[in-house]
């Protein structure tokens, strides 16, 4: 893995119209393949970040920098805590549709769908509508759309987070073996902590209002990792640090 | 075959009975024909209500086409521009408030050819229905899906055509649907009025024409000839929003 900084943060800060800081002197480098999980308490600003870093919503303060120019920026994808499909498209149509609307040639389009729906496992429900599809295959096919454009960043905000047990631990194994043949970086968000220490090889603690660095952890195992790495060791210590640094962001929230 | 069809039909054969013999005893409705006395005024006038039938038929649709399109356009603008919307919405609503037997004398306008003065009745009749309706349901797209176009660098015309129009669809075929029922409605009674400046008479002018003369078999034959135009109008509407919901959306698909 290179460590070559692909997003720089630089002393971001966050506020509402009512003045109430969401985020404050916010700093993180990352890398070009680094898989960073955000997670903290309710209203930390976890979700606040991913928005930030899209562009969805305007810095109050600070910086973000996209090494690499416009380019990258125009190359990073969002998958939304809701699948947000559209639901008057077929599934093999919404996973076209950010081709379209950058305007690649059909061919391109029917081809680019075609491998990432075989990808994703997804051709045989193609022609499907997300109205007959099951919340595991909505959330597929929005991690299959989100990566039509091959971007170089992908940012997830709590995509798993409405799911059942195995069908998350079973899209979290898919969406590595995704992530090793597509190469992306990625940044989740979610309240997870096993989530978080399974997917990333880094765990940034945020602190309760307003959102700042509190923790870095890092998780050394190398990816693709599979599931039966959850019974390990090592595993079990990566999820105790991180719940400990929750557990101690949590205290020094009640104190302050 | 299924109830919703056979529900209806034998609900016409039970109607035809009870006006059978509503018709053939003494309720006091002298002027109430049967349904046989009804059908040999159809056919004993055909030559003049059809004609008739015809050219309201023509003004009808035509009015309903360009009020949908016209409807569709303008909140596609109102939708655009704010400052507009604020100014114009008020007198929208008056407008669509304003009965169109208050507004049909006063679109009368004389030297108008009639077939032109019942196309502008229908049209302005269906139109603000139309308008009413689509303006709010285009404003109203699921905010996520708005932000899911931002991520996708989306044009204005981008997000218009690939989102608020498809999302707004389900409310945009209910405002067709009631333009549907106010299009004969309108085109019947502007004709009623206004027949008297057209050469030929339309179904309005042949309906005072049959009262003057105490025809009551070829008032209902011509009142029904009329109501078969706008269920076949209204039908079609409805099959068509049948046809563009029905793998979508929960109604369509009787799963709301």
């Amino acid at each position: 893995m290179t460590t070559k900084p692909q997003l720089r943060i630089i002393n971001v800060s966050k506020r509402y119209a009512n003045g109430s800081a969401v985020l404050d002197d916010f700093s993180l480098d990352i890398a070009n393949d680094d898989f960073v999980a955000f997670i903290g308490p309710r209203g930390c600003g976890k979700s606040t970040i991913l928005r930030l870093l899209a562009g969805l919503t305007p810095l109050s303060g600070g910086n973000i920098e996209h090494l690499g120019g416009e380019e990258i920026h125009r190359r990073t994808s969002f998958i939304f805590q809701e699948p947000t499909l559209l639901p008057w498209r077929t599934v093999e149509s919404n996973i076209r549709l950010p081709l379209e609307l950058r305007g690649a040639s059909k061919d391109e389009q029917e081809d680019q769908a075609h491998e990432i729906m075989k990808l994703w496992e997804l051709s045989h429900v193609s022609e499907r509508y997300p109205l007959q599809l099951s919340a595991g295959m909505k959330t597929r096919a929005s991690l299959a759309r989100g990566l039509a454009t091959a971007p170089r960043c992908l940012l997830l905000d709590e995509p798993f987070a409405a799911l059942d047990a195995i069908t998350r631990n079973k899209l979290c194994v898919e969406l590595m073996r995704v992530r090793e043949k597509r190469h992306f970086t990625a940044c989740l968000v979610t309240h997870s902590a096993a989530e978080a220490v399974f997917l990333a090889n880094r765990v940034i603690v945020l602190t309760a209002n307003p959102g700042r660095v509190a923790e870095i952890i890092e998780v050394p195992e190398t990816h693709p990792r599979k599931l039966a790495w959850r019974e390990t060791n090592a595993f079990q210590e990566a999820l105790n640090q991180v719940r400990n640094a929750l557990n101690r962001v949590q205290e020094a929230a009640k104190q302050s | 075959m299924r109830l919703n069809l056979i529900l209806p039909i034998l609900v016409a054969i039970v109607g035809m009975i009870v006006w059978a013999c509503l018709a053939l005893i003494d309720t006091g409705l002298n002027s109430l024909p049967g349904p046989l006395a009804t059908a040999d005024a159809l056919w004993a006038d055909r030559k003049a209500i059809f004609p008739a039938l015809g050219r309201d038929a023509a003004a009808m649709v035509l009015g309903f086409l360009l009020a949908c399109a016209l409807g569709v356009l303008s909140a596609i603008v109102l939708t655009t521009y704010q400052g507009l919307r604020l100014a114009l919405a008020p007198w929208m609503t008056i407008a669509r408030m304003a009965p169109i037997a208050a507004l049909a004398p006063l679109l009368i306008v004389s030297p108008c050819p009639a077939f032109l003065t019942l196309l502008i009745v229908t049209t302005v009749a269906c139109y603000f229905p139309v308008v009413s309706v689509a303006t709010p349901a285009l404003l109203a797209t699921d905010k996520s899906l708005l932000d899911l176009f931002k991520t996708y660098h989306a044009s204005y015309w981008q997000q218009i055509v690939h989102l608020r129009l498809p999302h707004a669809l389900p409310q945009l075929m209910t405002a067709i649907k009631r333009a549907a029922i106010y299009a004969p409605m309108a085109s019947l009674l502007t004709d009623y009025l206004a027949g008297a400046l057209a050469g030929k008479p339309g179904l309005g002018r042949l309906l005072s024409e049959y009262f003057v003369g105490q025809n009551y078999p070829a008032i209902v034959a011509l009142c029904l000839s009329a109501a078969a135009v706008g269920v076949l109008l209204a039908g079609t509407v409805h099959a068509i929003t049948a046809w563009t919901l029905m793998h979508w959306h929960d109604n369509e698909n009787g799963q709301a």
